[in-house]
């Protein structure tokens, strides 16, 4: 559909039919950010504020038999000491906050831990005191009496019938149905399509293969941190940097058991989430020791306890078999799908199970998925959650059956493409998709085709998806008398989203994206918004500021009609001219400034949960080189292909796809959360998780494909995640072609790429 | 009629049927029709007069954000999925 026909004002005649959208404006908040006056969390200055400090278990699992807070509390410095005894009991209560449906009874367990610790680094206690110091000297008096129970942390062992229980109480569920079965498994789902056996029968090639993948945080830079005043009027103020203000208020709300009325959440810039940043750790505590104290109080994560006490992405097994007739055609795709949820239930691996073979049109699937409890901190979103680790899997084996058959393996992919109208095996039929697309675009592009010569390098390809989401959003729109627009939003920018959603405000209402002026506000100043997360912001909070504009306009319109003398009816919108007949017409400036003497400011607003969500598609390509001696890869060129449907913001659409790249080549070569044998983690700093760098990394090419989801006034698809899904899969083909050895465990470290080889025996079972 | 879909896990109680047109103007309207038909249904996906949170409904290939509020056409068709994250 194109824009005309949504009879969108002010948008007509334009580069690609827009004034705005697909330019490259400099973002709104650019100055700040450069110049280090951009406010984040840690920044807050309160007067009397107290420094928070949370003690956190030595153990991976254990009973706690016992607090003394006594010594802590003798402390001079010490204002403030909680423990879960100071929360209220929490029932089941559910929501769904934008990238994943949250159980507010283990969150509220996670914050601090009731009878058990699941995991090293499950907090317990917190202290507020009136130096860092002092915070730190205190939690040391704390004493914990702890019961050691065994601990497992891999996901098939803690499936075992001998595996040590997490939750006594944990019941299997299967889409409801109770199975009466206590273990760690605390959810089993099936979705199926076709006749699996059939399928597999009528294939000439079947290729079947087990793969892991291990925890990986999100490693964003900047830790979490919170400041709560909880004043003596019970209301209560939170600054905090996560992904969504109304996330945080909810959260907090569910956990303290207060109506969220009594809670205003402050939005600060934030220094990267990926997912991370949506479950809350740090606020609710801070809470409630600013409650006990009197004092604003907040707490500040170390990275260490970044890595440790917040949640990362689950670990995998997964095991895929497809089966495939000579000409290439998929006959059948069958996915087992287990994952490490951590402490408490909830990972992503139903979000995995739709992603897994969702770009390909199968005939015969069956996907089952497992939930699974283990003793590491619980898993929470990470960029496309669930579905790098699915792509793992399912895209190394459509690279062996590629090598089996023959064909060349973009080929194979696009033969065997999703497409609009393709039954995906869970149930729904895709709309309008890119997938075809961009295969087609990566196997035109140069990289795909160029010679790569020498020894042990090689090419590898994969193909990704992402659902994208909708959810709500609120915008509000004031027009000012100088012809300029302030806008009000409720999405915490993350990744450039002020400018992209000022940008379709723009296009709107024909003024300059310069002209429009974005504020992230907190939760009583606009309409809830749900978080930043699941590529949805652009998408979703871009509707919400296109419905607001269309809201200025009409009531602009009114305003002109009275200026100009002229009927309603006959007043047109276009290139930033109100327009009632020849010669008879104001511009958008010149009534701005004349609002005042015709019926006073005018504001538009929009609240929306749109549908029409537009899923997302990528292809990468990447050449490599294994050193056989040491079994270091270096990646030589990189190139990523992505449908953005509509790039509002080309450069802000290329950052996304480079900084997908760059996590997803981290997931691949060198991250991982590595546990001795009493489940503690080896690696909690920045020293011993290897992060990529600069120098770890070429320069990543990418091309923006753009098949427009007829969801959206401008086609806008979710670009956020998807780039994060094919890097691992691809360089793992690549390696495989290098070297002649499939590597089926991420990270492929040096280390397991030596004994893949046979170079070097492996460490341990 | 709409026509559900119904997962695998849930075909203990249609006697493995896997499609079940059933009547009704709005999801609630499906369920109780369904749930009519094949006892045990409405109990796994609906939890205090709500849909569970655990799972998720597509309506013709859109996922509702309205719930049981969620209309449907006669021709619609009606699927339970697995919430993105969840488990108990």
């Amino acid at each position: 559909m194109t824009t005309e026909e949504r009879n969108l004002d002010g948008v007509i005649g334009k580069k690609n039919g827009y004034r705005v959208v697909g330019t490259r404006p400099i973002r709104h908040d650019g100055v700040d950010k450069v110049t280090g006056r951009a406010v984040y969390g840690a920044d807050v200055r309160l007067p009397g504020t107290l420094y928070g400090r949370i003690l956190r278990s030595p153990h991976a699992h254990a009973r706690i038999k016992r607090i003394d807070t006594t010594r802590a509390e003798r402390h001079p410095a010490v204002k403030a000491i909680v423990t879960a005894r100071d929360l209220p009991r929490i029932e089941d209560k559910y929501a769904d906050l934008g990238e994943g449906t949250f159980n507010f009874k283990w969150v509220s367990d996670n914050v601090l831990a009731s009878d058990k610790v699941l995991y090293r680094g499950h907090a317990v206690a917190a202290v507020a005191a009136t130096s860092r110091l002092a915070a730190e000297q205190a939690i040391e008096l704390i004493e914990v009496e702890y019961e050691p129970l065994p601990a497992v942390t891999d996901v098939v062992a803690a499936m075992a019938p001998d595996s040590p229980i997490l939750h006594e109480e944990l019941v299997t569920r299967s889409l409801g149905k109770p199975t009466g079965e206590i273990s760690n498994v605390a959810t089993h789902f099936r979705h199926a399509k076709g006749d699996i056996e059939r399928g597999f029968a009528e294939a000439d090639v079947i290729v079947e293969r087990e793969y892991r993948t291990d925890i990986v945080h999100q490693g964003y830079i900047e830790p979490q941190t919170a400041t709560a005043l909880w004043n003596a009027d019970d209301q209560i103020t939170i600054w905090t940097s996560n992904q969504g203000a109304f996330g945080v208020r909810e959260s907090t709300a569910s956990v303290l058991a207060l109506p969220v009325s009594a809670i205003r959440v402050i939005p600060m810039e934030i220094g990267g989430g990926f997912g991370g940043k949506i479950a809350v750790y740090a606020e609710p505590v801070a809470a409630l020791l600013s409650r006990k104290s009197g004092r604003p109080v907040r707490v500040t994560l170390s990275r260490s306890e970044v890595f440790q006490g917040t949640g990362p992405a689950p670990a995998s097994w997964v095991k895929i078999r497809l089966g495939a007739k000579r000409s290439g055609r998929l006959t059948a795709a069958q996915a087992d799908i287990r994952f490490a949820a951590g402490a408490y239930p909830g990972s992503a691996v139903g979000a995995a199970a739709g992603c897994v073979f969702a770009a390909y049109d199968v005939p015969n699937g069956q996907i089952d998925g497992y939930d699974v409890v283990t003793n590491t901190p619980k898993s929470e979103a990470y960029r496309a959650p669930g579905s790098p680790q699915a792509a793992f899997a399912a895209e190394q084996a459509m690279d062996e059956l590629a090598e089996i058959l023959g064909i060349d393996p973009l080929d194979l992919r696009i033969m065997n493409t999703a497409r609009a109208g393709t039954r995906r095996i869970e149930g729904p039929v895709f709309p309008v998709i890119g997938s075809y697309e961009c295969l087609v675009a990566a196997k035109q592009h140069p990289h795909y085709t160029a010679p790569l010569e020498g020894p042990n390098r090689a090419r590898g390809v994969a193909h990704g998806f992402w659902f994208n989401g909708g959810g709500q959003s609120s915008c509000i729109i004031a027009v000012n008398d100088d012809g300029t627009a302030n806008l009000v939003e409720g999405s915490t920018d993350i990744g450039g989203t002020r400018a992209s959603i000022a940008m379709q405000a723009a296009e709107v209402l024909s003024l300059a994206a310069e002209d429009v002026h974005p504020l992230v506000a907190d939760t009583n100043s606009v309409g809830y918004t749900g978080v930043t997360g699941g590529s949805r912001t652009t998408f979703a909070t871009g509707i919400a500021a296109i419905e607001a504009a269309r809201d200025v306009l009409r009531q602009m319109k009114e305003r002109a009609a009275l200026v100009l003398d002229a009927d309603l009816a006959s007043v047109h919108f276009a290139d930033g001219e109100f327009v009632a007949g020849p010669g008879k017409g104001i511009s958008f400036r010149e009534l701005a400034g004349r609002l005042a003497r015709t019926g006073g400011p005018v504001t538009g607003r929009a609240s929306v949960a749109p549908t029409g969500v537009g899923a997302a598609f990528g292809t990468h390509i990447v050449d490599v080189e294994v050193d056989p001696e040491t079994g270091k890869v270096q990646i030589l060129r990189y190139t990523a292909v992505q449908d953005a449907g509509r790039a509002i913001h080309p450069s802000y659409v290329e950052g996304q796809m480079q900084g997908g790249a760059v996590q997803g080549i981290g997931w691949a070569l060198f991250e991982g959360y590595q546990f001795d044998d009493q489940g503690r983690m080896l690696n909690p700093t920045l020293l011993d998780y290897k992060l990529p760098t600069s120098l770890d990394v070429p320069m990543i090419d990418t091309v923006i494909v753009e098949v427009p989801n007829p969801g959206h006034p401008f086609g806008v698809r979710g670009v956020g995640e998807v780039p994060i899904v094919p890097p691992a899969a691809a360089i793992a083909n690549a390696i495989y072609r290098a070297i002649g050895v499939r590597l089926t465990h991420a990270p492929m470290t040096p280390a397991r790429i030596l004994e893949a080889m046979g170079v070097l025996q492996p460490a341990r079972a | 009629m709409p026509t559900v879909w119904i997962p695998a896990q849930m075909r203990d109680l249609t006697g493995g049927e896997a499609r079940v047109a059933v009547t009704g103007r709005n999801l609630r309207e499906v369920i109780q029709n369904l749930d009519a038909r094949c006892p045990g249904v409405a109990e796994r996906l609906i939890e205090g007069g709500r849909l569970s949170p655990l799972v998720n409904i597509a309506v013709d290939s859109e996922v509702s954000n309205l719930g049981l509020l969620q209309p449907v056409r006669d021709d619609s068709e009606i699927h339970f999925i697995p919430a993105v994250s969840g488990g108990r």
